[in-house]
């Protein structure tokens, strides 16, 4: 493998994202596809994280850099992959948030990178997303999934909105809706006719898989 | 007597930890999205910026108000036995909110709750006479979401006689709580007097106040009711990866919302809930059983005791197990390690790291509640306690003992606890004769003779109807109604 691919592997699986950068700018330098580059260098280095993670030989913060590294290196190749009209092999494009009222953040986090491990891209909207925003958002990114999390009682009502707002879209068949957060419950999803549901960040990428028939 | 207690860090140590909060709040400031509260707090001394709705705190600001929080004051109960007077030396135990899951006390299951649910276990916590407070154990899924605190609130405002913990959502629901409390001590001005409610006021991190929040926060101030302001900052997750980072910034989180409670309404009865605790990176979840989070408990203690004496509150059996097994007993440690830290208020008794309740750990928990209640009591020494006539009478050689010394009648239960009831402590055979039975056998076979035992003590018909006139209030406003 070129010694750039490689280092983009190594800037990934070291989690740096400064070499990352400096790695991908090269790249471009020497005119090296990048879809290669991001295939073959930084999801490879990400897949690997990824591995190491389930198999607790590393922990969350190592994975959560190893991502930023990751995103900081495909952020440099992308608008030449947009000029070449290609794109990435992902298994599904994610649009994830916490709901309107609730500012946890943490669980989505870190589904949002156990997703990108996986091979999806993951756009993250943040905390207290409004309803309007996630349908907009899913729309305008032709979203597979949309991710919802609560962890208040009081703000779970939000994914039943928003399961409503995609119907109302007519997007509901496009779109798979899933839910998250401590919150919720089987009885809940059910109820809202969520897609989807999961306790926990694992559980969740299994889930989102199964979504995209994986 | 000397009382028990636990330091960690060093006189100059809490220093910087006291100093670097107050350089938070002064120059990073608190997330604080509402115009009107915001002018507020710039009328009484803050620098607000209201773009960014940063509001940062001066020291000097800070000082002026945090010293208005009265240092002691008490939590009232309908049953005024459970009345709770919090001031140092004082320690009390209760049941705390946001399970989503409890273990069936009958088949051992650990399932979700119906509000039906809900009322057995506010029965269960009516006969446990060492928890003085009881909060939101379980949340049912048989009413909407947005409505599950309210009727939690009446059920227990209805069936327990102790002194009601609840959680703070937003001002509306705050409004609903008051008045379901005000309608069984027969006004607002009675509650205030007599406050048989609280709110739990968690703070977002990092400095983040979410608006509904804000304003249920300023609402309850507003009316004087007690407030717990809560930090849980998670080291590495919410807060730095440094335990004295996260110590900090939960300092500088609670010492800004006792500001804010104090600019509203100086007087504001506050209790200082520091949570600090880490993200456990491994298994990637909240943790109690960490020896980090127990670490924490002791340097809390120390900057409240040094720093601010107020009432403070600490984790009570808080544990990660899912069961009633080993890891949740050694989990305990950490509230005999808070309380010796000097917490008043021990809240919790939960599993799985707060996420289910578990009726028969409580059983365990209120015997240990009355058992490390003991060990902070410590032991007199005086002429009568040294005995030396005693032992000087009984004299040396074999055959003479202290059995049958008047001494030893007569002192027998003001120096011994002989209080337990779950802890087996009998030699081998009778246990063994005794069917060999496990903690949690013996705490569900003394549970069912309490439940036998009880009594309840409704309230009156109107009385119930007037929370209930309340609920239905708020029941026009959830999502539900919304076509």
């Amino acid at each position: 493998m070129p010694d750039v691919i490689q280092k983009l592997y190594e800037s990934v699986v070291n989690a740096d994202s400064d070499l990352a950068k400096e790695v991908a700018t090269e790249a471009l330098k020497q005119r090296i596809d990048p879809l290669r580059a991001i295939e073959d260098g930084l999801v490879k280095g990400i897949r690997e994280v990824g591995t190491k993670f389930g198999n607790c030989e590393i922990f969350l913060t190592d994975l959560v850099m190893a991502a930023e590294a990751f995103k900081a290196g495909v952020q440099v190749l992308e608008p030449e992959l947009a000029k070449k009209k290609t794109q990435v092999r992902t298994i599904g494009t994610v649009v994830l948030g916490t709901v309107a009222g609730d500012i946890h953040s943490i669980g989505k986090d870190i589904v949002g990178v156990l997703l990108t491990a996986a091979g999806f891209k993951v756009h993250d909207l943040g905390v207290d997303v409004p309803v309007d925003t996630f349908i907009e958002r899913a729309q305008a990114l032709n979203a597979d999934i949309v991710g919802a999390s609560a962890l208040l009682s009081t703000t779970v009502p939000e994914q039943w909105k928003i399961a409503q707002a995609l119907k109302d879209a007519g997007i509901k068949n496009k779109v798979k809706f899933m839910i998250g957060g401590q919150a919720i419950s089987e009885n809940w999803a059910k109820e809202i006719g969520a897609d989807a549901w999961a306790l926990s960040a694992p559980e969740g990428v299994e889930k989102a898989k199964k979504l995209m028939g994986i | 007597m000397a009382k028990p207690t636990i330091n960690i860090l060093t006189d100059e140590e809490l220093e910087s930890v006291h100093l670097t909060s107050f350089k938070i709040l002064e120059d990073v400031g608190a997330y604080l999205p509402s115009k009107e509260i915001l002018r507020m707090l710039a009328d009484n001394g803050a620098q607000v910026n209201y773009t960014t709705n940063i509001a940062r705190f001066p020291r000097g600001v800070v000082k002026e108000y945090i010293s208005k929080a009265p240092s002691e004051f008490t939590l009232a109960a309908r049953d005024e036995d459970y009345n709770m007077n919090l001031r140092p030396g004082n320690f009390y135990f209760g049941i705390g909110s946001g399970a989503v899951r409890f273990r069936d006390v009958e088949t051992g299951e650990a399932r979700t709750a119906t509000v039906s649910d809900f009322e057995n276990l506010i029965k269960i916590s009516d006969v446990l006479s060492n928890f003085s407070f009881v909060g939101e154990a379980v949340t049912p899924i048989d009413v909407p979401p947005d409505l599950a605190a309210q009727y939690m609130w009446a059920s227990l405002l209805k069936h327990s006689r102790k002194h009601i913990h609840m959680y703070l959502n937003d001002p509306l629901s705050v409004r609903d709580g008051i008045n379901m409390a005000s309608a069984v001590v027969g006004s607002e001005e009675e509650l205030v007097r007599k406050p048989i409610i609280d709110f739990l006021a968690c703070i977002g991190q990092p400095l983040t106040f979410e608006k509904r929040f804000l304003e249920g926060f300023v609402e309850a101030a507003k009316h004087g009711i007690p407030l717990w302001v809560h930090s849980g900052a998670m080291a590495g997750a919410t807060g730095p990866v440094t335990l004295a980072g996260t110590l900090a910034l939960c300092n500088a989180e609670i010492l800004g919302g006792i500001t804010i409670a104090q600019m509203t309404r100086p007087g504001t009865p506050v209790i200082y809930t520091n949570w600090a605790r880490i993200f456990d990176m491994k298994s990637q979840n909240v943790t109690f059983g960490s020896p980090e989070f127990a670490m924490l408990r002791i340097a809390t203690g120390q900057l409240v005791r040094k720093y601010y004496r107020i009432p403070f509150s600490n984790a009570g059996f808080q544990t990660d197990s899912k069961l009633l097994d080993a890891q949740n007993g050694y989990d305990a440690h950490t509230t005999l390690i808070g309380m010796l830290a000097g917490s008043n208020l021990l809240l919790g008794s939960t599993i799985d790291g707060a996420n289910m309740t578990d009726p028969l750990s409580w059983v365990i928990n209120n015997e240990l509640a009355a058992h490390y209640r003991q060990i902070i009591k410590g032991f007199r020494v005086d002429e009568m306690t040294l005995a030396f006539d005693i032992v000087k009478s009984v004299g040396a050689g074999p055959g003479h003992n202290f059995l049958a010394t008047k001494h030893t009648h007569d002192h027998l239960r003001e120096q011994h606890w002989l209080d337990y009831a779950i802890s087996e402590r009998r030699p081998f055979s009778l246990w063994e004769k005794d069917g060999s039975k496990d903690t949690r056998q013996r705490a569900k076979v003394w549970l069912q003779s309490k439940l036998k035992a009880y009594k309840p003590e409704p309230l009156s018909v109107d009385v119930q109807r007037n929370i209930d006139q309340v609920l239905e209030q708020a029941k026009s406003r959830s999502y539900t109604t919304i076509s």
